[in-house]
C-alpha cells in the first residue's frame, strides 16, 4: 500500500481509494507494483498513473492479463494514444476484451462501419459500457 | 469392555467397528486400551472439544488411541513452532485428525516443496489450515496437480493465486475439474472464460453445474439477456456464490427503492460490486446523497447509469463537489453537471482541473454544462487541435464551434487530413504547457 504513497497519491485519496476497494488494503506491494508498471507501459506517467489509481482503484485487483488483452484489442481496433483514453476514463481498464467486442459487434450489426464505431469509442470510450 | 467403553462415550456401532478393527491397536492389551481411550477422551476435552467432535476425530483416525499424551502435546507444540496458532490447530486436527499422524520432519519436507513451488511461508500457513489435507499428499501427486492446472493454459503463479484462494483443489480429481470446465462451455462461456472466472474465483471451480445452471435461470427470469449473464458473471464469478434467494431479496429490496428491472440490470452490469453491498448500505448512501442535494430519483438515475458510485464513500463525493464549485461552477451547476455526468465523480481533480483550466483559458468552459462528455477528453488533445485549428486553420473556437475540439479521430482525420498522433507531436501541452508552469513556479521560489 505503500507504493501509493511513493507515487505522490495522498493521505485523503489513498483513504477514498480504500474505502471504494478494500482489497487494496490486503495487496502485496509486488501486486499493486506490477499494475503500475504496466500503465508505465502503456505510456503513463507518474501524474496519469496517479490519476487513474485515484479514478478507478479496482484496477488494482483486476488480473493483468485482461487488461493486457483489452488493450491489445483497442490497439487493435486502430485507436492510438490509450494512454490518454484511459486517463481520461480511468474506468476503461474494467473492461474486457470481450466486451469491447460485443459492443463492436453490436454497433456493426446496427449498422455503422468500423471508422464510426472506432470515432464513438475514441470521443467517448464510456460507450462501450454504457 | 472396549466395546462398552467407546459406546459409552458416544461412538456409533458402526465406528466402534472401524476402532475395533484398527490393526495398530491390535498390539495393545485391551486394558491398556481402554486406559489409553479415557485419557485421549480427557485430553482432547482438555483441548475445548465438545463430545461430538471428539467422536468425529477419534473415529476419523483411530490410530490416535495409541499415541501417549506426550506425544500429543509434542506435536502440537511442533505445529505452533512452525506457525500455526493453537485455534487453527484445533481446527486443522478437527477437519483431517489424520494431521496428528504425519511426522514432523515429513510436514516440515513438505513446506519446503511447497515453498519451491512458489508459495510464501505465510501462504502455505494458510493454504494447509483451510485444507490440512494437503500434508497427506505426496509432493509427486502435488506436482502432477500444479502440471494438471498449468496444462490448462494457467502459469505457475496462477496456480498459486488460484489454490491459495481454493486450497481445496488439491482434493478434487482433475478429471472432474475438467468435466466441469466443459459442461460451463455447454451453457455458453469460451473456455478462456471459464479459465478466467477460475482465476478470479478459484471457488468456482468446485460448484455444482445444477447450482450455476439454477442461478442462470433465475437471471434470465428477471431479464438478463443470455449475453449479458455470461458479460456479468465472467466479470464477477462471485455472483455464483449468492444463493438464490440471497440474490432475489437484494433485487426485491432494490425495486423496492424504486428501480427498474431494467436500471438494476443496467447498473448491475456497470458495478456488480454493488451486488455485494448490503440494502442498508446502499439506503445509507441515498440518504447521504440527498444531503448533498440530489433528489431520490435523480440518485435513482446517477446511480443507474454509474453504479460505482455506490462505492465511494460521501466524503469523497463531497470533496469532489467541492473541488468543482472551487473551479467556478455554483452548487446548482456542479450538481446538474454531476446528475447528467455522474462519472465526473470517477474522474481525479487534477485531471479535471487541467481540462476545465485549459477551456476556461480559451473562454469555452460553459461547454461542459450542456457536454459534460468533453470531459472524457484529454487535454493533450484539446490543446493540440486549438492550437492547430486557431493556427494553421484560422478557425476561431467559440461555444459555436467548440465541437471541434472534441470530433472523434477519424473524422477529424477525414476532415483536416491530420493525425492525433502528429497533432499531439506538434502541440505538446506537457512541453508547451505544464513544463513551463513548472519552470515559472521554480523561478517564483
Amino acid at each position: 500500500m505503500f507504493e501509493l504513497f511513493n507515487i505522490g497519491i495522498d493521505e485523503e485519496n489513498v483513504g477514498f481509494m480504500i474505502e471504494s476497494n478494500p482489497n487494496i488494503r490486503d495487496m502485496s506491494s509486488e501486486e499493486i507494483l506490477d499494475r503500475v508498471e504496466l500503465l508505465n507501459q502503456i505510456g503513463c506517467d507518474e501524474r496519469k498513473i496517479r490519476n487513474i489509481l485515484i479514478g478507478n482503484p479496482w484496477y488494482l485487483d483486476r488480473c493483468i492479463s485482461d487488461v493486457v488483452a483489452s488493450i491489445n484489442k483497442l490497439n487493435e481496433l486502430g485507436l492510438t494514444r490509450i494512454d490518454l483514453m484511459i486517463d481520461d476514463n480511468p474506468m476503461l481498464l474494467n473492461v474486457d476484451e470481450f466486451e469491447i467486442n460485443d459492443f463492436v459487434n453490436s454497433k456493426l450489426e446496427e449498422g455503422y462501419d468500423m471508422d464510426e464505431i472506432i470515432d464513438m469509442i475514441d470521443e467517448n470510450s464510456n460507450v462501450i459500457v454504457e | 469392555m472396549l466395546k462398552d467403553v467407546l459406546l459409552n462415550l458416544g461412538l456409533s456401532n458402526e465406528q466402534v467397528e472401524k476402532v475395533l478393527s484398527c490393526y495398530i491397536l491390535e498390539s495393545f492389551k485391551e486394558e491398556t486400551l481402554v486406559n489409553k481411550v479415557k485419557e485421549i477422551f480427557n485430553f482432547l476435552e482438555s483441548f475445548g472439544y465438545d463430545k461430538n467432535q471428539i467422536v468425529k476425530i477419534v473415529a476419523s483416525y483411530p490410530s490416535i488411541f495409541s499415541f501417549s499424551i506426550e506425544k500429543l502435546e509434542n506435536k502440537i507444540n511442533e505445529l505452533m513452532e512452525i506457525g500455526y496458532k493453537f485455534e487453527e490447530i484445533k481446527g486443522m486436527v478437527l477437519s483431517a485428525s489424520h494431521l496428528l499422524g504425519h511426522g514432523i520432519d515429513n510436514i516440515k519436507k513438505k513446506i519446503n516443496f511447497l515453498e519451491s513451488m512458489g508459495y510464501t511461508k505465510e501462504q502455505i500457513l494458510k493454504i494447509t489450515f483451510m485444507a490440512p489435507k494437503i500434508y497427506g499428499f505426496s509432493t509427486a501427486n502435488m506436482s502432477i496437480m500444479m502440471n494438471n492446472i498449468m496444462s490448462l493454459g494457467y502459469s505457475k503463479k496462477d496456480f498459486v493465486r488460484i489454490t491459495v484462494l481454493n486450497p481445496n483443489i488439491y482434493c478434487y480429481d482433475f478429471n472432474t475439474l475438467k468435466t466441469r470446465i466443459d459442461n460451463l462451455v455447454e451453457l455458453g462461456y469460451e473456455r478462456k472464460q471459464v479459465l478466467q472466472m477460475i482465476l478470479h474465483t478459484p471457488q468456482f471451480f468446485c460448484y455444482n453445474l445444477s447450482s450455476i445452471k439454477e442461478r442462470i435461470n433465475f437471471l434470465e427470469e428477471f431479464g438478463y439477456t443470455k449475453s449479458q449473464i455470461i458479460q456479468l458473471t465472467v466479470k464477477n464469478p462471485f455472483i455464483f456464490v449468492f444463493s438464490k434467494d440471497t440474490f432475489k431479496e437484494k433485487i426485491n429490496s432494490m425495486k423496492a427503492l424504486g428501480y427498474t428491472n431494467l436500471q438494476i440490470i443496467k447498473l448491475t452490469m456497470e458495478a456488480p460490486n454493488v451486488l455485494s453491498l448490503t440494502i442498508d448500505n446502499i439506503k445509507k448512501k441515498i440518504d447521504d446523497m440527498k444531503v448533498l442535494g440530489y433528489t431520490k430519483e435523480q440518485i435513482i438515475q446517477m446511480t443507474s447509469k454509474f453504479g460505482s458510485i455506490y462505492t465511494y464513500s460521501i466524503d469523497n463525493m463531497k470533496k469532489k463537489l467541492k473541488d468543482m464549485i472551487s473551479l467556478g461552477y455554483t452548487k446548482d451547476q456542479v450538481l446538474a453537471l454531476s446528475f447528467s455526468f455522474p462519472v465526473l465523480f470517477g474522474l481525479s481533480f487534477d485531471n479535471l482541473k487541467e481540462k476545465i483550466g485549459f477551456l476556461k483559458s480559451i473562454g469555452i468552459d460553459s461547454i461542459i454544462l450542456d457536454y459534460p462528455n468533453h470531459l472524457m477528453q484529454s487535454v493533450e488533445l484539446m490543446y493540440a487541435r486549438y492550437k492547430y485549428l486557431t493556427l494553421e486553420k484560422e478557425i476561431t473556437i467559440d461555444e459555436s464551434n467548440a465541437y471541434l475540439l472534441f470530433k472523434g479521430e477519424k473524422s477529424f482525420n477525414k476532415s483536416y487530413g491530420v493525425c492525433k498522433s502528429d497533432l499531439l507531436e506538434k502541440y505538446n501541452y506537457d512541453i508547451d504547457v505544464r513544463q513551463k508552469e513548472k519552470q515559472k513556479l521554480k523561478e517564483l521560489k
